[in-house]
């Protein structure tokens, strides 16, 4: 569905909008957002900011023009700003930082050590390389269990298999995982991120 | 040259994936579109929570609000959400990482569920039970002796159907999959069995000593799969033994016993079962999920010297392989075991049911001493068309186009792989390579009227030959009528059937002489040679390392069995026919990878696939006997002693085997042992 035939559909029938919105872009805010918060809140406070980013956008959709933007980038946009919020909320309320500082509550350490940073996201970024090219079914299931969070009886449910299927795979695809990359830095050394990130 | 390292980073996988988040939008977006979070079902309920928001901010309309929107424009200053009233009953749950996978087993219940027990159990069989529900226990042989206890029995399938399922073959005991300790186990976390001790008391108390001994301390890979690593009678599973996630999974459901009698202290019963197969790759829509009702599976048990009734072996097993061999279905895969011989002979059975009286014609391709070949048939059934069955990585695929042919007949190491097209009575084979989504046409060979042809010009068998085994597939295919394949099947023989009395002829003439024995004889004094050097003693190596690398250890050989390793790759050569020859000397263990090879000049071993394997097998003062010879071909019997560990009395070992003749004389047509 395109953005204009969105706003048709919203303008016709405001609740059908609404749905297919949430049905189109539900999981890339859901993935935002618990990217953000993945290490502080529940699966509710996740989903709790999710729907407060799609009444957002509801609530704002006659304002919407497609010539500004995709609707794609203006939801994630208020996704990542609102999940930035929550973290803030929940930190807060979980005090599990001990800065007083607001601006320092949201800037991760590595900030400081602006190499660090690159290099643990050009890791970070490999690794998920290595994960996505697992194959089916074993990528989903790491990226379901470790990003998502999920329990293997969710995983089995939603990749029609058994949970002792999924346990079993999961086991071997981390094994996979760990000699990949136990080879890679060896073979490369943690440095070499760095030195490609310079290219 | 590679740099040795000398200090190998540790990575540690679990705690590195427990903070697993996306680098930039784009992975997110990726992972979002590949790995979709949200169900239908979640969807609804996020749709439901925004209707239950925006029906409270409408109500709040007259009331002044704190709300502050995302301007898209100016996305660089952050703005906070509008901020509403939780019901009551939300409660917020702090995170937790699911850790903890404790697992089930399918069958659920400790023990297998069973239908009421009958009021009417027969112990004394002197009139048979009128009765055909299946909750009766039913005796149907008229001269079983009384006193067969059918409650221990009973006792005795329900252990053993749950150690089936749970413990040992298809399924194993839940364990943490947070707690690996040394990378070799992990901890058990099962309500049933909380120590070391309990299973073994258990197991012990199901099966006959050796049966029981072997299953907890050798299976399935020579030693225990379940353990008290760390001597504290905690129970743990080891990391390499945990079945590795069979696709078909069993799940024995209502018995019932019949025809039990008992001879010289030895107890023989039949127990009908049903049995549901689920594919644990689609619980949903398989054509696999299905119950199987009343397989019959033989039972046997004997007193220990306590009296205790045990089982002999751990039976049912076959009935998942009995299964998959009678529904070799169009399109689909089956799990297999056995020889690609014996599976092609199970499905022979199947389609000569089918087809009636339809005469088969049938073809093997792509012979060679490595792997299965494919099997055209055709038809399947009275006026169906023809089909291709391939056999890999033990695995059976019904082919049923071409496209499913380029997508599954795939060989070579190297990236490409080989497209069959069948087509009159010839073999043309089209290599591929895939880049992305782009595949190309890179080499095409033919071999059609005794002609061969690569890339649509005629070419010499040499060069046939090099580009067969570069990509390691043969142009050998021979017809057959049933009763042929059914033959080839069975001993390897090839006759043409319309030169079928000229070919025995020449077999019964054939003279074996004392010279000629004694030559099949140091043939096969070679393969014990080779068996020893590939699997059950490979050489002795220095042990610091020449080189060290991804899945290598090269160590220098350290014997002087070969001067070389050209001196080696000769007698391998000299052993064995061009195919298996290739294979051990190129692709063992595994496709593309070699076990000794020459580096620096030196005979050496890639010791990371070298192992030792149990084998109990005494070939000393084996006997040879040939049985049938003749200019092409030969076919003898070799027996030995074996002994199977626990006490167990050695019996006779008699292997069938073939030598064929080559340009190079004799050639055993693969490794015997």
């Amino acid at each position: 569905m395109t953005d204009s035939e969105w706003l048709a559909l919203v303008n016709e029938s405001p609740q059908e909008g609404y749905r297919a919105l949430i049905d189109q872009y539900g999981n890339l805010v859901y993935a935002i957002v618990l990217n953000k918060l993945k290490c502080i809140a529940s699966r509710e406070d996740i989903e709790d900011c999710v729907s407060d980013i799609f009444v957002e956008v509801f609530q704002n959709s006659q304002s919407f023009n497609p010539e500004n933007g995709s609707l794609k980038g203006y939801l994630s946009t208020i996704a990542k700003h609102s999940a930035i919020d929550a973290y803030r909320r929940l930190t807060k309320r979980y005090n599990s930082t001990a800065s007083i500082d607001d601006e320092d509550f949201i800037m991760p350490p590595a900030e400081d050590n602006p190499e660090k940073e690159t290099e643990n996201k050009l890791i970070r970024r490999r690794m998920w390389d290595i994960i996505r090219n697992l194959g089916e079914p074993d990528s989903s299931i790491i990226i379901r269990q470790y990003f998502y969070e999920q329990t293997a009886r969710e995983i089995a449910k939603a990749l029609s298999m058994t949970a002792s299927a999924v346990q079993k795979r999961s086991v071997r695809a981390r094994q996979k995982l760990k000699e990949i990359f136990e080879n890679e830095l060896n073979f490369r050394g943690k440095g070499d991120y760095c030195e490609r990130a310079q290219i | 040259m590679i740099t040795v390292k000398e200090r190998r980073y540790e990575f540690d996988i679990d705690n590195e994936l427990k903070q697993l988040t996306c680098p930039d939008d784009q992975t997110i977006e990726i992972v979002a579109e590949e790995v979709p979070m949200l169900s239908d079902e979640d969807k609804e309920r996020i749709f439901k929570l925004c209707e239950r928001k925006m029906d409270m901010k409408m109500n709040k309309d007259n009331k002044k609000d704190n709300i502050k929107r995302t301007i898209y424009e100016n996305s660089d200053s952050v703005k906070g959400v509008e901020k509403y009233n939780k019901p009551s009953w939300y409660r917020p749950v702090m995170s937790v990482a699911a850790s903890l996978l404790v697992v089930a087993g399918i069958g659920g219940a400790v023990m297998i569920s069973r239908q009421q027990k009958p009021d009417d159990i027969i112990t004394d069989v002197t009139e048979p039970s009128t009765s055909t529900s299946a909750t009766d226990v039913v005796t149907e042989t008229t001269n079983a002796p009384t006193g067969i206890d059918i409650d221990t029995l009973e006792k005795l399938v329900e252990d053993n159907f749950y150690c089936m399922e749970n413990i040992f073959r298809f399924g194993n005991l839940p364990f943490n999959s947070d707690t690996l300790y040394y990378d070799e186990v992990y901890k058990v976390e099962s309500e049933e069995f909380t120590s070391f001790e309990e299973l073994h008391n258990f197991i012990f108390s199901v099966y006959t000593y050796e049966i029981a001994d072997y299953y907890f301390f050798r299976y399935p890979l020579g030693k225990n799969m379940y353990t008290n690593y760390f001597d504290d009678d905690s129970l743990y599973i080891r990391v390499d033994s945990i079945p590795d996630g069979n696709i078909l999974d069993v799940d024995f459901m209502d018995f019932e016993i019949a025809n039990a009698s008992v001879m010289d202290g030895t107890y023989s019963f039949d127990v009908l079962v049903d049995v549901k197969i689920t594919d644990t790759t689609d619980v949903n829509n398989s054509i696999y999920n299905q119950t199987l009702e009343g397989a019959l599976i033989g039972f046997e048990a004997k007193e220990d010297i306590d009296g205790n009734l045990k089982l002999t072996g751990m039976y049912g097993h076959d009935v998942l392989d009995r299964f998959v061999y009678n529904n070799p279905v169009e399109g689909t895969r089956g799990y297999i075991e056995n020889t690609w011989q014996e599976t092609y002979t199970e499905l022979l059975n199947t389609l000569v049911s089918y087809s009636g009286d339809a005469e088969l014609e049938l073809k093997l391709f792509n012979i060679t001493d490595k792997e299965a070949p494919l099997l055209y048939v055709y038809p399947t059934e009275p006026d169906n068309d023809s089909t291709i069955f391939c056999i890999m990585d033990g695995e059976i695929y019904n082919l049923k186009t071409y496209e499913d042919m380029l997508y599954y007949a795939f060989v070579t190491a190297d990236g490409h792989y080989v497209g069959y097209n069948i087509d009159d009575n010839f073999l043309s084979a089209s290599f591929y390579d895939i880049d992305g989504n782009d595949i190309f046409e890179m080499e095409s060979m033919l071999y059609r009227d005794n002609t061969y042809y690569v890339n649509g010009e005629e070419a010499t068998e040499d060069d046939m030959f090099e580009m067969f085994y570069k990509y390691g597939i043969s142009p050998v295919s021979l017809d057959f009528t049933t009763d042929e394949l059914y033959s080839y099947l069975d001993n390897g023989i090839y006759n043409n059937s319309t030169d079928n009395s000229e070919n025995n002829d020449t077999t019964e003439n054939t003279v074996i002489t004392t010279e000629f024995t004694t030559e099949i004889t140091e043939l096969f004094d070679k393969n014990l040679q080779c068996l020893e050097l590939y699997r059950t003693n490979p050489l002795p190596t220095v042990t610091e390392p020449l080189f060290e690398g991804e899945e290598q250890i090269i160590c220098e050989v350290s014997s002087d069995k070969f001067s070389s390793y050209d001196e080696l790759v000769d007698y391998v050569n000299s052993t064995y026919t061009y195919g298996t020859a290739q294979m051990y000397l190129n692709d063992f263990p595994y496709e593309g990878n070699q076990l000794y090879l020459e580096y620096d000049g030196k005979l050496c071993m890639n010791t990371y696939y070298a192992s030792g394997s149990g084998y109990f097998v005494d070939w000393s003062g084996y006997s040879l006997e040939i049985v049938s010879a003749d200019d092409t071909s030969c076919q003898f019997n070799v027996t030995a002693s074996i002994q199977e560990p626990g006490d167990l009395p050695a019996e006779d070992y008699t292997l069938s085997c073939e030598a064929v003749i080559t340009e190079n004389g004799w050639r055993l047509v693969r490794m015997y042992f």
